[in-house]
């Protein structure tokens, strides 16, 4: 029986309900120093003065670093380079890492870092996009021209990176319009929140440096921590014990290059550990952004052509991802509907503020938001029916997105009936009355395209074990899904594949957990490697069995003659047979996805060109509003996505609920804010609000199942995208409850109410 | 000051300072490392463990409180190598599991709902994780988790 | 965050006059501890913890409780006790608070008496329940016991003398006295109250109301009884009459502003919370 498509056990989830798994939270060395990280009290400012002597000098310091120990300029994925580990001369966020300290206890830690001695001149803020892009405001990287860029992008002055994509004649379209519709949209930073803080234990070992860190990403991080020290990658060996969660937070190095310089310094192993608050005030949440659309349509509806501004808040630096993902908006918002002339301009734009990050559904969440509450004003200008609508303009197979990609496997069309048949519009349309609403959204979405690499080989017991740097961020795909894929490949059971853990110096480069891209990317990698191993197999059984290997099959842990049961061989006997015959069964596979036609020439400044693997996805939901009080009620929800092939179908499920309610949240309070005077305001999970079990509603989940010629046994990403259309279809459908259009997330009770009491006001007037 | 109590069935004493949490006490004089260090303001639930067969936030409690009491972990329920208990199993039967960091309180939680109740409906299970935040499951499958461990298994 | 080193001495008494004596030794250097829900989280706050705690924990009197005309309830008991001690209409509202509060994690730890005592702690459930009930608070002290309205104390709440304790609660439950407790949260639960109110109503054999108290909590930094007049001579349970009584006590209010919830909205919201507990009440009577 094939083990794709059941939903086998996670291989770590034994340990993980006996609390026996040890996670970067929970590890230590022996001899390790406790860290501190003296961090900016102000937004803005020039370093007079920084002086660590004294801290120095203190009892039980044995470490004390500066900006002087790190001198490397870097940015997440190489993209900007314009960030340094501790600030140099210019303080430019509230939280910014102006010097650190390893010290025996914590309270020596924590005591020299109050003795270093930090003058400022402080400067004024710059803490809004709208304010650092006006003429004449101060710069916060006053030397932008000199960074080092991975590839040329548009930039001047604060507007830290600048992508763009065009096609079409957009005003000629415009001009030849039934109706132009304008809107401007407004959204939140939504944080993390992994349950597992940012945690690093350095040493400094034979030259090199050894850190454990649960990060996604731990080729990213040997990276990053290698250009911030100033040394080569192949000096940091990055290590992963248990990911307590990421969503994108763990993508980039955090504390590791602090963790690390701090070791070398001090010739013992450091440990680093983020407080909750540290988290909320340091660690990159999901960038603010302003979204105007500007849609030119016929009179039935048919979208012809859209003008697009985003611009979304880097932040101080572009220490998060939000430079290397512009473009993805671009390609989020011409990749569901047919726009056939388009100009969007999606811009980062630096302000003194922490800097932003990727978080799952990178840029796409306000940006579908926006893209639907547009339509939906597009459709009450039109009086067309709002699923209508879209229907009218959803992309089909064989049609180009924005970026000229042809969409071969696209799926929308089933994904919105498979969604109407579970919660069919006619009904909910009929059945609406005052203060219910519902709304359906569409979306089409990548996989990580990004390379792995895998090696495979056949132990002496007939088990396989599978060398991967790819990280279990808890998803499944490592505990599962790769597991899964190389059992089916060599007819062993699921319980003798095991996989390496995962240490940089251990096994080929891989492209992270992240874009839903392990299962797929390192799926591939693997069963490349699995399939190498089987010819391996099958050539040393063959021998043995004195048939064809085109006569063997591999079940049960044995190779076998096809419809001769008795002629068989078990693995450990192959295995053992070859150690003495050809020498150990090994082989290694790689993978990155393959190019796709698109057209290169209408973009400008994108690291993201195309949607590899795409998946196309319908969300439906349906809520109630309580007039006296403003909350919203998701009463239910249907999902209908596209994976290519189920791996593990509950995994998926798993990944879908969870989306959805990192969705909800984002829809109606998460908001981490800031202050007038540029510190972050929500440092507790007090006001920082996480949904609870309460918060939930039903889900109706329908995996669809259209192969990806590329994925491994057709398999797509599958754990990304359920976040993305959430804030959508609640904003859309609380806008169908209330009667009044929602330009800003998160849709709180307080402003939902003030929503709900403008709207009764403008209908008296 | 030292406390003396049963940690896991044995009796055990703890010599720290009295407003020390229990959390503290447990990783770092026990090396009792399941309950985890979340959130450190009693939010996240990641902490919770038993005293006296209720729930509570290790991170909130003070160890002098514990005094005469019974405090049980994750780690007190399946011995090493023995079968997992009703609710750990469910919770990998069903897929309730992810990254994990939430579950050895998600454990707990259940655990003593499940010695207090009867049968589990999943609006009871609902409300008895109120105080253990999950990023990633939503929760679906924790509650499903829940009502089949209860035996119930005819609600979702 | 957790501290690694937690220096306060904790002393744990056996008797209420040992904690009296211990506590009044100590002066303004020491509070009393109970559940520590509220303490433990002092650093959080930016707060300087104290040098020593008197932890009541160990004090069995504290927990006994007696229902009777009056309910009498011990300081210690905690919110999850409250809910299961079987008591008239007049405290339905104390149960629906003590069921709603928080989540269970802090419901089996937090007490009464720290629910009360908690300076600083505007969103505590128990006390509009409490206020509206016209309870009073039973002290010990240097001076020897006494009782005051929890009204009383809660003016002078962040000036009492050393050495004083809460060591129960007396909630009179005459006959004809129903009570019930509305609260509001962003998310559905598991979290501090936007705003809690509750109502208390004496009705006479006509079902009418001939006495009425409204009490609201989080909005304004300590709870407060709001005028309830309104309610008075009409039927228990009349929308109307909920409607005036909770927009007279909004009148009232003056909101503080802190990142949880704008202050403007808590105000907002008070006349429906009012509206929602009195029109829990018939059902409680027809019970």
């Amino acid at each position: 029986m094939s083990v794709i498509g059941t939903s086998v056990r996670r291989a770590d989830g034994d340990d993980k309900v006996r609390g026996a798994a040890v996670y970067g939270m929970d590890y230590t060395e022996p001899g390790a120093l406790t860290a501190r990280v003296l961090r900016s009290p102000v937004p803005a400012a020039r370093i007079r003065r920084l002086d660590v002597t004294a801290a120095a000098a203190m009892p039980g310091v044995r470490a004390v670093v500066t900006a002087a120990d790190a001198p490397g300029r870097s940015g997440m994925f190489f993209a900007l380079r314009d960030q340094t580990l501790f600030a140099t001369d210019e303080i430019r966020y509230a939280g910014e890492p102006v010097a650190a300290v390893a010290a025996d206890t914590a309270a020596q830690a924590e005591a020299a870092i109050a003795a270093i001695e930090l003058d400022l001149e402080t400067l004024d803020a710059v803490l809004d996009v709208e304010t650092a892009l006006d003429d004449g405001t101060r710069l916060i990287h006053p030397d932008w021209e000199s960074y080092e860029t991975l590839v040329p992008g548009p930039r001047r002055g604060n507007l830290a990176w600048e992508a763009r994509t065009e096609r079409g004649d957009v005003e000629q379209a415009f001009r030849e319009a039934h109706l132009v519709v304008e809107d401007e949209y407004r959204s939140q930073r939504q944080h993390q929140n992994s349950i597992e803080p940012h945690a690093a234990v350095a040493r400094y070992e034979n030259g090199r440096y050894v850190v454990h860190t649960p990060t996604q990403f731990p080729f990213n991080v040997r990276g990053r921590v290698a250009q911030l020290l100033g040394v080569r990658p192949s000096d940091v060996r990055v290590v992963v014990p248990t990911i307590g969660g990421g969503f994108g937070g763990k993508l980039d190095a955090m504390l590791e290059p602090i963790a690390c310089v701090l070791a070398q310094r001090a010739g013992r192993p450091v440990r680093l550990l983020n407080t909750r608050a540290e988290e909320l005030r340091t660690c990159g949440p999901r960038e603010n952004a302003v979204v105007r659309l500007r849609t030119a349509v016929a009179a039935d509806g048919t979208i012809l052509a859209q003008d697009g501004l985003i611009i979304a808040d880097n932040g101080a630096n572009s220490s998060g991802e939000t430079v290397a993902c512009a473009n993805v908006a671009p390609l989020v918002l011409g990749g569901s509907y047919r726009i056939p002339n388009a100009r969007y301009v999606s811009q980062v734009v630096y302000t003194n503020t922490p800097p932003t990050a990727a978080f799952r559904g990178v840029n796409a969440p306000y940006c579908v938001f926006a893209q639907e509450m547009h339509l939906d004003h597009i459709a009450r200008e039109l009086g067309v029916d709002r699923r209508e609508l879209r229907m009218r303009n959803l992309l089909r197979a064989g049609e180009p997105m924005v970026n000229g990609q042809q969409l071969d496997d696209a799926y929308l069309v089933e994904a919105m009936q498979t969604v109407d048949r579970l919660r069919p519009w006619g009904e909910l349309t009929a059945a609406s009355r005052p203060l219910r609403g519902h709304a359906v959204v569409p979306l089409t979405w990548i996989t990580n395209p990004g390379p792995g690499g895998a090696g495979v080989k056949l132990e002496e017991d007939g088990t396989v074990t599978v060398a991967s740097a790819a990280a279990e961020i808890g998803s499944g795909a490592v505990a599962t899904g790769i597991r899964q894929i190389v059992a089916e490949q060599l007819g062993v059971r699921f319980e003798d594949v095991n996989v390496s853990p995962t240490d940089t110096d251990a096994a080929a480069y891989d492209n992270g957990a992240q874009g839903s891209r392990t299962t797929f990317g390192m799926g591939n990698a693997a069963l490349e490697a699995a399939g190498k191993v089987r010819e391996q197999v099958l050539d040393v059984a063959a021998g043995l069995l004195e048939a064809d290997p085109a006569d063997l099959e591999l079940v049960a842990n044995a190779v076998r003659v096809a419809g001769v049961p008795d002629r068989q061989l078990d693995l450990a006997t192959v295995a053992g047979t070859a150690l003495m015959t050809r020498g150990p069964i090994s082989a290694t596979g790689a993978f990155v996805a393959p190019p796709i036609p698109f057209d290169a020439g209408c973009m400008t400044g994108a690291l993201f060109t195309h949607f590899a693997a795409a998946t196309y996805h319908a969300h439906l939901a349906e809520v109630e509003v309580d007039p006296d009080t403003g909350r919203v009620t998701v009463l239910r929800y249907a999902v209908a996505q596209d994976v290519g092939r189920a791996i593990n179908p509950q995994m998926i499920e798993g990944q879908i609920h969870g989306g959805v309610v990192q969705g909800i949240g984002y829809a109606l309070f998460e908001d981490l804010r800031l202050s007038d005077d540029g510190h972050v305001v929500d440092e507790s999970l007090e006001t920082y609000r996480l949904p609870t079990s309460l918060d939930v509603p039903p889900i109706d989940v329908a995996i669809l199942e259209n192969p990806c010629p590329y994925g491994p046994l057709g398999a797509k990403g599958a754990a990304e995208p359920s976040i993305i259309p959430v804030a959508a279809v609640i904003a859309c459908a609380v806008a169908d409850a209330i009667g009044t259009p929602i330009r800003q997330l998160p849709l709180t009770p307080f402003a939902v109410l003030r929503a709900l009491r403008e709207g009764r006001r403008s209908r008296d007037l | 000051m030292s406390y003396s109590f049963t940690l896991n069935g044995q009796t055990v004493e703890a010599t720290t300072p009295g407003l020390t949490p229990l959390l503290t006490v447990l990783r770092d004089q026990h090396g009792l490392q399941g309950a985890k260090l979340g959130c450190g303001e009693g939010r996240c639930g990641s902490c919770t463990v038993l005293v006296d067969d209720q729930p509570v936030a290790a991170c909130l409690f003070p160890v002098a409180n514990v005094a005469g009491r019974a405090v049980r972990t994750v780690e007190g329920l399946a011995a090493p190598g023995a079968p997992l208990t009703p609710v750990q199993d469910a919770l990998l039967d069903h897929g309730g599991v992810q990254c994990g960091a939430c579950i050895p309180g998600v454990v707990m939680t259940l655990t003593a709902l499940l010695e207090s109740e009867p049968a589990v409906d999943a609006a009871t299970a609902k409300e008895a994780l109120t105080g253990n935040i999950c990023r990633c499951t939503g929760y679906v499958k924790i509650v499903e988790a829940a009502v089949a461990a209860s035996g119930r298994g005819d609600q979702a | 965050m957790l501290t690694t080193v937690v220096s306060p001495d904790v002393r744990s008494p056996g008797s209420i006059d040992d904690a009296v004596r211990q506590l009044t030794d100590l002066g303004a250097d020491a509070m009393p501890l109970a559940g520590g829900t509220w303490i433990m989280r002092a650093g959080l706050r930016g707060e300087t913890p104290r040098r020593c705690y008197v932890s009541l924990d160990r004090i069995a009197e504290l927990r006994r409780y007696s229902v009777g005309d009056v309910v009498e309830l011990g300081a210690q008991l905690t919110h999850r006790d409250l809910t299961s001690i079987t008591t008239g209409p007049a405290a339905t509202a104390l149960r629906q608070a003590a069921a709603l509060s928080a989540f269970p994690q802090v419901r089996n730890v937090a007490t009464l008496a720290g629910n009360i005592a908690a300076t600083g702690f505007a969103a505590a459930d128990l006390v509009p329940a409490l206020l509206a009930g016209q309870a009073e608070v039973e002290l010990a002290g240097p001076e020897g016991p006494h009782r005051t309205t929890l009204a009383s104390y809660l003016t002078s709440r962040d000036q009492r003398p050393s050495g004083e304790l809460i060591t129960a609660v007396r909630l009179p439950a005459p006959p004809g006295r129903f009570s019930a407790f509305e609260r509001l949260t962003v998310r559905v639960g598991g979290e501090y109250a936007v705003a809690n109110v509750a109502v208390s109503v004496d009705v006479d054999a006509g079902g009418s109301v001939h006495d009425a108290r409204i009490a609201v909590g989080a909005v304004e930094p300590v709870a407060t009884l709001g005028p309830a007049r309104a309610l008075i001579g009409h039927p228990v349970g009349d929308d109307d009459a909920a409607q005036a009584a909770g927009e007279a006590v909004a009148a009232g209010l003056t909101p503080r502003e802190d990142p949880d919830a704008p202050g403007w909205y808590r105000v907002a919201v008070v006349p429906t919370l009012v509206r929602r507990a009195v029109a829990q009440l018939p059902q409680l009577i027809d019970h």
